[in-house]
């Protein structure tokens, strides 16, 4: 049986933030001195402005082992807890990185939520989401009290910052700039050009990593599961059909996932051209409050839940194992949970944990 | 603020307003008919539903010993059971895996443990190490680093703990019982909370003619029971989604060959393991399950490959006790019917499909029955679209089980009989032949998010079956291998010298209560 030979070089095809923070990424699973791994520059540069990251970006910090400190100072991180949409008619929509209410006896907050709708007044879904509640407020806490619905969050940087952070580790591990000339064992390029839709995929025996811009967080989100799928299927230099096939089938349920909620967000429950998963995802929401979840989400359950509502839907029932408490209960304590959240809201201010 | 929602149907299409869902009938008690209502009236007891079971004590139920998966441990959580109270009615033991012995080859033993190999690292999986050093004198077997492996082997247990850092923190367990003893457990739960059983033995049942939905079930005594929604608990027989509403069942008898199993119980032996054991035979395979008082033992076979007689005569031969009482038979066609929620009728247990019990997952089905029809419980007795989606979900549970089991066949050299060459050399589900070649080519395993049996147990069973990848990940080859094998040598230390560690699996049974009184 022929021994294939390590990926001993790899070319990055990109620029900015972008190419940088891939490099870093790749840089970080190889031993030093193992594989040169070069920038290979296509103008594509556009570091003004911000770059948002989501909560999973935590696991590429703690592989750099870069603080919260370093993020401050050197790419202005400031915390971001929800991902917001400017939609096609200019409404505005936040997807939370954080849950509404509390669950129990069984049953998601939300469906407590519809049965106190259905015998009385409530507020607003967003009044019981600590993350929302926070960011409308501005302040912030890196962590719910005890009680109260949990989140994560993620960050809002500055390109040219968070470009020239990772930069800088990338070099120190290594990363080089070259010519287009440079040959390497492995080309990864990265999509630049906002008139780019096409798949992330393995194309002519080189990889392409799709840019993703449509949902802030999602720029850095598709670079990192690139990275972190790479590795996972990492092929040798014959770069065998079976892992570029589960690479690009992974890869193609990712993007299907994403195109499900900016479809969802654009045009709303009636849209044209919606994929199986994502009819499924409105007729049993309307049906029943409840969101199916697919093989390889992007998106959490409470930012789906977040999309649905801002598209007007509404279940016709609500989840049985939510009739267990009677109904003067129900509404004391969804009382509650809101109180719970404007207390800690104003706390936060006073105390002047602003964001 | 938001309007009242209204909650009658909104879809205009004349439909007139929906009945509130508020009985449920199950026919058939059982470790499947009890476990349903315990679950529901546990969490439904208090939602204005009422809950009947109807079972006749006429009736054999199928009760052979039972193996579990970690999962039960939720289901009798969420229920309110006391685990030592638990383990001490059913004559339980703890399972920390399943040995299967004699699959890939005549004289094989390989555990397939309730945990990873290795520790986790961040990096690149264990087992590709392993496969860079496998031809090492010292490596050994992959299971060599699973410390529940080595704590079965040693006849150890001890409960998982709770600080991530600890090795001992990387396992699960579940449970071997009595399968005959947890119905009537589970009984004393169920109508603790509502439900209400009635003795009977169902004679007929009658559908509505306008729907051809069921409208009741009559006993032999003349009782009418009606019910929204019945749920078909009656075993292989499948006496309301097969004989009343002829759902249709799907064959997976050319993957899944076997037929017949025939079980007996025998005098325990030796120490009290804490794992089912699987042994290969000819056309087919015999299962043993320590219980506390006895030891519960099967032979699964093909009746195109192996008579009833040779299956008998092979499992008495194997037992390692002296038999308690008399062999018996069970028939069945491995498959699932075509829709397991049809109309209103649900079929939970062996009436909505059979997979050997190779990897212990007839209750879990259960559990996972229950489980989808809880998130997906209907408010009114219209639910179709709630059908459409828990069948949707119970089928890719019950392929991807099915697609695991198939592996432990089809990945054989065995070639001494008729049976083990059909298995080698049959056409497999495609979904399973790119997972093989995937793993093969590099021993990566593919992901799926939702599925029963996770990456660690596809990684158990294709190296056990002698499934050996071609190549490995390639950064395992820049560390030196003096390295490799000096942390190899450290994690062999490190499980063994944590299960020394672990009490005796009798023991910890003794001295926490679980025993039952003799």
């Amino acid at each position: 049986m022929m021994q294939g030979e390590a990926i001993s070089s790899i070319a990055i095809i990109g620029s900015g933030v972008r190419a940088w923070f891939v490099a870093a990424c790749l840089a970080a699973r190889f031993p030093a001195g193992t594989c040169r791994i070069c920038v290979v520059p296509d103008g594509a540069d556009d570091d003004t402005g911000e770059i948002f990251a989501r909560p999973t970006i935590r696991r590429v910090h703690q592989l750099l082992q870069i603080t919260e400190q370093e993020l401050a100072g050197l790419a202005g991180a400031q915390p971001s807890l929800f991902a917001e949409r400017v939609k096609a008619d200019g409404k505005r929509v936040r997807l939370p990185f954080g849950v509404y209410g509390v669950d129990r006896g069984g049953a998601d907050f939300f469906q407590y939520w519809v049965r106190a709708a259905s015998l009385g007044q409530v507020s607003d879904l967003s009044a019981y989401n600590l993350a929302l509640e926070m960011a409308r407020a501005g302040v912030f806490v890196s962590s719910a009290p005890s009680g109260l619905p949990v989140f994560d969050y993620g960050y809002r940087f500055s390109r040219a910052g968070y470009g020239k952070l990772m930069r800088k580790w990338a070099e120190a591990a290594g990363v080089t700039v070259a010519g287009s000339a440079a040959p390497s064992d492995l080309v990864v390029r990265l999509g630049g050009h906002r008139s780019e839709p096409r798949m992330s995929g393995w194309y002519d025996g080189g990889l392409f990593v799709g840019r993703r811009s449509c949902v802030p967080g999602l720029e850095l989100h598709v670079l990192q599961t690139a990275v972190e799928r790479l590795i996972a299927l990492l092929p040798d230099r014959r770069f065998l059909a079976c892992e570029t096939r589960e690479y690009d089938r992974l890869a193609r349920a990712e993007h299907e996932r994403i195109q499900d909620m900016v479809d969802l967000l654009d045009d709303g429950a009636t849209g044209e051209s919606q994929s199986d998963a994502l009819k499924r995802k409105l007729s049993v929401f309307a049906r029943r409050g409840r969101v199916p979840r697919e093989d390889f989400e992007v998106f959490t359950g409470p930012e789906w839940l977040a999309a649905l509502v801002d598209a007007g839907l509404r279940p016709v029932e609500y989840d049985r194992l939510a009739d267990k408490i009677d109904a003067r209960e129900l509404m004391t304590w969804l009382a509650g949970v809101e109180t719970a959240i404007a207390q800690t809201i104003d706390k936060l201010a006073s105390a002047g944990k602003v964001a | 603020m938001l309007p009242s929602l209204n909650l009658v149907s909104n879809r205009g299409d004349g439909l007139t307003d929906k009945q509130k869902l508020t009985r449920i009938v199950i026919i058939g008690g059982g470790t499947a008919g009890w476990m349903t209502a315990a679950g529901l009236s546990s969490m439904l007891g208090q939602a204005g539903l009422s809950i009947t079971l109807v079972e006749s004590e006429a009736i054999g139920v199928v009760g052979v010993g039972e193996a579990t998966l970690p999962h039960i441990r939720f289901f009798n959580e969420a229920i309110g059971i006391d685990e030592a109270e638990f383990m001490a009615a059913t004559s339980a033991t703890f399972k920390l895996g399943i040995e299967f012995c004699d699959w890939a080859r005549i004289g094989d033993s390989y555990i397939h443990p309730f945990g990873d190999f290795g520790l986790a690292n961040a990096g690149i999986g264990f087992h590709q190490y392993w496969r860079r050093m496998k031809d090492e004198a010292a490596t050994g077997p992959l299971d060599l680093y699973s410390l529940p492996v080595i704590a079965c082997r040693a006849a150890k247990f001890q409960p998982p703990s709770d600080d991530p850092r600890s090795v001992m923190s990387t396992y699960r367990y579940a449970y071997q019982f009595d399968a005959l003893k947890y119905a009537p457990f589970l009984r004393q739960h169920a109508e603790a909370r509502g439900a209400v059983r009635i003795e009977g033995k169902v004679v007929d049942v009658a559908l509505k003619p306008e729907t051809g939905d069921i409208a009741s079930v009559r006993l032999e005594d003349g009782q009418e029971v009606a019910a929204d929604l019945f749920i078909d608990c009656t075993g292989f027989f499948g006496l309301l989604i097969e004989q009343a509403l002829e759902t249709g069942y799907e064959r997976w008898t050319d993957w899944l060959p076997c037929d017949r199993a025939v079980a007996a119980p025998c005098v325990r032996a030796g120490p009290l393991l804490p794992y089912t054991r699987a042994t290969a035979d000819r056309a087919g395979w015999r299962w043993r399950i320590p219980l506390q008082n006895r030891t519960g033992n099967g032979h699964v076979y093909a009746s195109d490959f192996m008579s009833d007689e040779a299956a008998e005569r092979a499992l008495i031969e194997g037992l390692d006790g002296a038999l308690i009482s008399d062999p018996r038979i069970l028939r069945f066609v491995t498959g699932k019917r075509r829709k397991l929620w049809n109309r209103n009728c649900i079929a939970i247990g062996l009436s909505g499909g059979f997979l050997e019990p190779l990897e212990s997952t007839s209750i879990y089905l259960i559990q996972e029955g229950i489980t989808k029809l809880l998130e997906h419980f209907p408010q009114t007795t219209d639910f179709s679209d709630d059908a459409g989606e828990y069948n949707r979900l119970i089928d890719l549970e019950f392929e991807r089980v099915r697609d695991f089991l198939v592996l432990h066949y089809h990945a054989t050299e065995r070639d001494d009989s008729d049976f083990w060459t059909y298995m080698r050399t049959m056409d497999i589900p495609a979904s399973l032949a790119d997972k093989m070649e995937l793993f093969r080519t590099r021993g990566r395993v593919a992901a799926y998010d939702h599925g029963l049996f996770l990456s660690p147990s596809w990684v158990a069973v294709y190296l056990g079956q002698r499934v050996i990848p071609d190549h490995y990940d390639l950064r395992v080859d820049n560390l030196p291998a003096d390295d490799i094998a000096n942390h190899m040598e450290g994690l062999r230390q490190l499980m063994q010298s944590s299960a020394r560690g672990m009490s005796d699996h009798e023991a910890y049974m003794r001295d926490h209560g679980m025993l039952a009184a003799r």
